[in-house]
Parts: structure tokens; C-alpha cells; sequence
């Protein structure tokens, strides 16, 4: 197999999961943390701060049982607006391949529908991502960092982008 | 019904609902508020830690420029040019070379400190155009406000009546502020949450212990709530608008049943898996876990474990407002303690455990609000309101303290 065609496979197999991670947040929050792999961490920030390599921001958990928490506390304790997200997710660029790991990013857009609004636009940004195999070979995430080109949002910041 | 009736409706225990809303209100506000005797907060001192760097933000609706200046100086401008009134300087942040702050429309060049330094073919070109004779470079300046700062929080006034900034915020708070700031403070990065309400109703939810337990549920639901912490409550000595709560690490765990018995909502055993965000380390020096300080009119100075915000409210219109995050840690921070930092984080800001709810809650104020005249009812401990040391939750004095000052202010000159 040629670089590129390797490349192509790795792209295409981001994407698969890309769509797979847009169906469980969407549809299927409370899997969501099954996304990441038993060390995989989740960070959000907005771009200006990653910029300036300022690390804090919206969110920074380090390990899969945080994010299970975190899905746990909106799920039973959080109070936010009943409202649908929709994420889309564009193609993946591959930036790293070593190994069974793979760094890649991939843009994206989240839209929000509260009830009896017309929906609004709540984020849009850039995931940069860090991908692990499992023994079965399916793409884990490591790592997900979500920039966020907006450096606001709009009341608060509760479901997973 | 008019806005000065609306005012007099008002008391501190019972606000007339059109004082959050009524536009001439919102209008009064920044005379009598943000550009009368009253220090607001522009930033922290690492926002310009050098000559020339610059923060642009507000006070109230007026855009404002901080400029680090000469030997730690700071300036403080209104950012409008003189010559037609646009923005001079349009960058959120930044590093002005030379000091030079150009108008980009005419290019109109300023100092440091606001003043004009030059203005493009002044003189005209060969004999013809410029500006006339008589125009004197020197009697023009961008506004500008006073500045000083307590630790490292920088605050700007309009007004020459304005007490000194220490005087302003009281012994209490100076100590409060100070007791933060013992060494050399970072910015280590920012948020920021639109909430469409107005900004007197966050400026009571940051002053309003009451809903600590009720509204935010992750402690009751995680089995973390300690209804008899060791708190502490402090309000300024001269305005009373101005407040502080801490609270002390627990000593033992207490009975979470006992909050229980007094609220409606089921407490389930949960647990959580990783708890190390809740950790804390030693790290200001002393046994306070938290300390959350409102400053009137627009800034909140936090420690919530190792979490260090400044909130900033940004007043948009009187429906919307901004607030922003800014945490900071110590320039001494070790590359552990910053991450301890960013897990202690996750507690607070616009995605935190125990703050995620405010945005929605002063939201849901300002849809209910609308309709029929009515007021507010703040009558939690006010029987008993000259005792400031009722546990924190079963009051609502620091609120009716941030409303006996905003009332006195907004009736100053009606001959109240
Ligand atoms: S408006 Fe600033 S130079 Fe003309
Ligand atoms: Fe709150």
C-alpha cells in the first residue's frame, strides 16, 4: 500500500468515526463517554486562548471515568434549556500517523433548537484530535480538543460539542 | 409608570420587576452608576504587564482602553477618536509599538496616556488644504477616567467624586481582594457566556447564597453536600453593596440528610468515579476552601478550591449581558498545580458543576418578569439582618445590600 493510499484509509476510517460520534451525541448522549478510550481526555477552549497557549477553558477532564460523571451530572443534577443539538462534523484532515495512533482534525459545527425558538447557531470550531486502536482495530479518541472559534456562548455550556 | 415611580415603588427587600427592564432605568444607570461616583473593574494587572500593552474593554455600556504606562503607570481612555468618534483601538488585546494608538479612518495618532499626538496633512500640502491655524493639537485627548488598583484588580471611575478606590470598597474588601493576591498572578485563559437578562439580576445571584444548594444540584446529587460548613459573610463597611462569603475546609463529614428533609428534590446516592477536581491543595495560605466577592457594580473575584476567576460583567443592553471568565493562577504555579487548576476549573464557569445553572436562572427571571407590574419578595433573614453570621444559604442580606446602595445611587439628585 503507497502513503497515500494508507492516508486515505486512515481519513476514511476518522470519518467513520466522526459519524459515528455525531449519531451517539445526538441520539444517544449517555454513550457518549464510550467514544474515548479508558484515558482519553476531553478539553474546551475557545481559539483565542489556544493561540496564546492559554490552557484553560470551558471543560478539561483527563479520563474516560470523567466524562461518565460528567454525563451522569447532566443528565441527573445539571438544570439547562431543553433545547436539541445538532452537530456536523466536515471531513477529517490527517496530520500524524505512528504506530496505532493517529492525529487528526476535523471542523465542525453545532447548532442549537430550544423549544419554540427558531434555531441559532451555537458553536463552530475545530476538533484536533489524538486516535488509539482497540484490540477489535476501532478508533478510540485519546484525546479530543475542541477549539471553539466563538470566544462566547449563549447562556451556558452543558451537552458534550 | 415612570421611572423615578418605579424607583420609589422599590425598596431593598421588594424591587418593582420594570427596574430590571424599563430602557430609561438602563439609561439613568450608566449616568448614575457607571459614569457617576462609583469604581468599576477594567482588568487584572497581568493583562498589561508591560509598557503599552492594552486591554480594550467597558465600563457599563462605554467601550474602555487600559494602557500599562512609564514605571507601572495606567491609563485609562474612552475609546472614541476625537475627530469623528470611531474606535481607535480595535483589538481586545495587544502590545501598541511606541505607544502610538492610530485611528485607522484618518489616522489620527494618540499616546499612551489618550492624548493626540498627530493628525495627517495638519498643515496641508504646498499651501493648500490642512487644518486651521488655530487648531491646537494639545487640547485634545480621548476621555480620560481615573485608575488605580487593590492586589491586582485594576478599576477606572469617571467621576471626581468618587472617594479614593480603597475608600470605596472598605476595609473588608481591600482585605478580601488583597488576601488573593500574595504573589504574582497569570492569566491562564478565558470564557465568556451571552445571558439574556439583565445585569442587576446576575449581579444578585452572585450575591445570593440561598440558591447555592437549590438551584445547583451536583453536591446534593453526588452526596457532597455539608449543610453546617464553617462560612463567613462579610458586607462593606460604608455602602453595604459590595460582599464576601467564605468558607472554611470541613474539619468532618456531616449528615447530607439533613439537607434532605428541607427540599423537595430526592437526594440519590450517587458517586462520583473521579472525584480529583474536588481536591484541594494547599495553595494561598490558608484554610479557606472557598471565597466568592461581589464588587459593585460589576465584578465578581473567585476561589472556588484552586479555581481563581475574575467575572466580568460586560452590560450589553438591558436584556443582555456578557460575563466573562478570566482565570488566573500564580506565576510561581508549578506545571502540576496549573493542571490541578484547569480539573478545578470544571466546578465553575459557563459549563461548571455548580455554576452552570446561573445563565438559565436569571434567565427564566427575565421571562417571568415581563407582563403585569410587580416586585420581587428579599425577606430571607431580614429580621435578623444586622447579624451577618447566619450560616450562608439562609439568608438574602448581601442582596438586599447590593440594592440599598444601587437604590441610593440611582435616587442621588431626586432629593432622596
Ligand atoms: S475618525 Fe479617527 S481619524 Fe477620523
Ligand atoms: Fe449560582
Amino acid at each position: 500500500m503507497t502513503g497515500d493510499r494508507k492516508m486515505e484509509g486512515l481519513a476514511a476510517a476518522v470519518d467513520r468515526f466522526n459519524t459515528h460520534y455525531v449519531y451517539v451525541v445526538d441520539n444517544d448522549v449517555s454513550n457518549w463517554p464510550e467514544c474515548f478510550a479508558e484515558d482519553g481526555g476531553y478539553h474546551v477552549l475557545t481559539k483565542d486562548s489556544a493561540s496564546e497557549d492559554l490552557p484553560a477553558g470551558f471543560l478539561f477532564f483527563e479520563r474516560k471515568p470523567q466524562l461518565i460523571d460528567r454525563i451522569n451530572a447532566l443528565l441527573n443534577a445539571s438544570i439547562y434549556p431543553k433545547a436539541n443539538l445538532r452537530h456536523l462534523i466536515g471531513a477529517c484532515k490527517i496530520h500524524e500517523a505512528t504506530g496505532d495512533r493517529i492525529k487528526a482534525t476535523a471542523p465542525f459545527v453545532v447548532y442549537e433548537s430550544r423549544e419554540q425558538e427558531v434555531p441559532s447557531v451555537y458553536a463552530t470550531g475545530q476538533y484536533e484530535d489524538e486516535f488509539i486502536r482497540n484490540e477489535g482495530g476501532e478508533l478510540l479518541l485519546l484525546s479530543r480538543r475542541c477549539v471553539l472559534d466563538n470566544d462566547i456562548v449563549r447562556t451556558m455550556m452543558a451537552l458534550p460539542l | 409608570m415612570s421611572t423615578i415611580r418605579t424607583l420609589e415603588h422599590s425598596t431593598p427587600s421588594s424591587i418593582d420587576y420594570r427596574v430590571y427592564d424599563d430602557p430609561e432605568i438602563f439609561a439613568l444607570e450608566q449616568e448614575r452608576i457607571f459614569r457617576g461616583p462609583v469604581w468599576s473593574f477594567l482588568g487584572l494587572s497581568s493583562e498589561v504587564p508591560e509598557e503599552n500593552c492594552y486591554k480594550s474593554t467597558f465600563v457599563g455600556e462605554t467601550p474602555v482602553v487600559l494602557v500599562g504606562g512609564k514605571d507601572g503607570a495606567l491609563h485609562a481612555w474612552v475609546n472614541r477618536c476625537v475627530h469623528k468618534g470611531a474606535k481607535v483601538c480595535r483589538n481586545a488585546r495587544g502590545r501598541a509599538e511606541g505607544g502610538a494608538f492610530v485611528c485607522v479612518y484618518h489616522q489620527w495618532a494618540y499616546d499612551a496616556t489618550g492624548a493626540l499626538r498627530s493628525v495627517p496633512y495638519r498643515r496641508g500640502m504646498v499651501g493648500k488644504g490642512g487644518m486651521p491655524a488655530s487648531f491646537d493639537i494639545k487640547a485634545h485627548r480621548m476621555m480620560p477616567l481615573r485608575v488605580d488598583k487593590v492586589g491586582d484588580m485594576i478599576f477606572a471611575t469617571f467621576s471626581d467624586e468618587a472617594p479614593d478606590l480603597r475608600s470605596f470598597l472598605g476595609p473588608a474588601m481591600c482585605r478580601a481582594i488583597e488576601r488573593i493576591f500574595v504573589r504574582p498572578t497569570k492569566v491562564i485563559g478565558r470564557v465568556a457566556q451571552r445571558i439574556e437578562a439583565n445585569w442587576k439580576l446576575y449581579a444578585e445571584n452572585s450575591r445570593d447564597s440561598y440558591h447555592g444548594g437549590l438551584l445547583h444540584l451536583f453536591y446534593t446529587t453526588f452526596g457532597l453536600w455539608r449543610p453546617a460548613q464553617d462560612s463567613k459573610a462579610e458586607i462593606d463597611e460604608v455602602y453595604g453593596f459590595h460582599n464576601s462569603f467564605q468558607i472554611r475546609k470541613p474539619q468532618q463529614a456531616e449528615d447530607p440528610q439533613k439537607h434532605k428533609e428541607e427540599t423537595a428534590r430526592p437526594l440519590d446516592a450517587m458517586t462520583l468515579l473521579d472525584p480529583t477536581l474536588l481536591e484541594l491543595r494547599q495553595d494561598i495560605g490558608d484554610d479557606i476552601s472557598l471565597s466568592i466577592q461581589s464588587i459593585f457594580p460589576s465584578v465578581v473575584l473567585q476561589q472556588i478550591g484552586q479555581a481563581l476567576a475574575v467575572r466580568h460583567m460586560i452590560v450589553r443592553e438591558p436584556g443582555a449581558m456578557d460575563l466573562v471568565w478570566t482565570y488566573f493562577g500564580f506565576q510561581d504555579d508549578e506545571e502540576d498545580m496549573t493542571r490541578h487548576r484547569l480539573r478545578a476549573i470544571n466546578m465553575v464557569g459557563p459549563a461548571g458543576y455548580v455554576s452552570v445553572e446561573d445563565g438559565e436562572a436569571v434567565e427564566i427571571c427575565t421571562d417571568g418578569i415581563k407582563g403585569p407590574d410587580g416586585h420581587s419578595l428579599i425577606l430571607m433573614d431580614i429580621e435578623k439582618a444586622e447579624n451577618p453570621t447566619v450560616p450562608m444559604g439562609l439568608d438574602e442580606n448581601a442582596v438586599r445590600g447590593f440594592w440599598k446602595g444601587y437604590l441610593k445611587l440611582m435616587r442621588a439628585g431626586e432629593g432622596q
